[in-house]
């Protein structure tokens, strides 16, 4: 493993990713009207490793893909099981659409495509770049085939910054896995925005959504 | 006679979601366009009072779609709908003429509170 941020840098990298987790998670709660929070943000900065989901986790799962382009390069991937699937449908859609099949994709990719915006709407903000997420894909795969097809962005990006985290709602079952990738280019940013007053007026000014959606 | 709108996203449940909302409360929706050409082509075929646009789409960029409406001089207000709320995006779409920028997720209450303060 090499550290390619210093320690000041990685606390502020951590500022910017918790306050963009904690925006998905406000867009989650208005979305399915329920209090939803992020739990364990896991932030990686390694070359190589592959990620690995718990042997807990269930081996069908449904994987929500985004592309971010524009100034900064990364990947979004929303990961649910079938349940995580039904809950959200039964919380989100109504009357026959809930057990309509396409419909229940249709919401998912919403979902993503929401999420999504929202983490990415921060850093273009926070970094004052130009991105946005492409149009979101939706995979049914096994859980290695999920492994896999993170580590092929992780090995296309060559050296990467991850951040892992869930959603939970202490009303129903289920837990979202939210994973990011992203280029080398967002550590660079990182670098860049260190001593930017705007910037660290607006983390300072945002960290309330730490505290109200992030759990630790 | 009840006000025209024509929907251009290509997230079927924003269309679903946006269709009922506004058929409930009387407007005619007089098309459903799941991309940027299908949204232009039946823009200048029916003339709608009220577009609503989604910023992001699989052939284009809603601001394509807007500058098409702006030289084919259609008369619509245009309510950008998008997921994506960075304020370089809304200041774009607002510059190139759109009406209102509602970012998603939004209520039926928003929707509704920005199309009668336009219409």
């Amino acid at each position: 493993m090499k550290n390619i941020l210093t320690h000041d840098e990685i606390l502020l990298a951590r500022d910017i990713i918790n306050i963009a987790m904690a925006n998905a998670s406000n867009a989650f709660t208005q979305m399915a009207g329920e209090d939803f929070k992020i739990h364990s943000v896991a932030i990686q900065e390694k070359i190589g490793e592959k990620l690995k989901f718990k042997k807990n986790i269930n081996d069908d799962l449904i994987v929500l893909a985004s592309t971010i382009e524009g100034e900064i390069h990364a990947e979004s991937f929303l990961i649910l099981n079938h349940n995580d699937a039904y809950e959200l449908a039964s919380l989100m859609l109504t009357g026959d659409m809930e057990n309509n099949e396409i419909m229940r994709d249709a919401m998912l990719l919403e979902i993503d495509n929401i999420l999504t915006a929202s983490v990415v709407t921060q850093f273009a903000n926070f970094f004052d770049l130009m991105i946005f997420g492409q149009v979101p894909k939706i995979f049914r795969m096994k859980k290695t085939e999920a492994e896999n097809l993170i580590h092929d962005k992780v090995e296309e990006f060559e050296l990467h910054f991850s951040v892992k985290t869930n959603f939970i709602t202490h009303q129903s079952k289920f837990y979202p896995k939210f994973v990011w990738v992203f280029s080398n280019y967002f550590l660079n940013q990182i670098k860049k925005v260190k001593e930017n007053e705007k910037t660290l007026e607006l983390i300072s000014k945002n960290k309330g959504l730490i505290e109200k959606y992030i759990l630790n | 006679m009840s006000k025209t709108v024509l929907i251009i996203d290509d997230s079927a449940l924003s269309r679903t979601i946006i269709n009922d909302a506004l058929k409930k409360v009387g407007f005619e929706v007089v098309g459903l366009a799941v991309n940027g050409q299908k949204g232009i082509d039946m823009a200048i075929i029916h003339e709608p009072d009220i577009i609503t646009l989604d910023n992001i789409l699989p052939d284009m960029l809603g601001s394509d779609v807007m500058k098409v409406i702006k030289e084919e001089n259609l008369n619509a207000k245009v309510i950008v709908i998008s997921a994506v709320g960075q304020d370089s995006h809304k200041t774009k779409m607002l510059e190139l003429g759109a009406d209102y920028y509602l970012v998603k997720p939004f209520t039926n209450k928003d929707l509704l509170d920005v199309i009668y303060s336009l219409v």
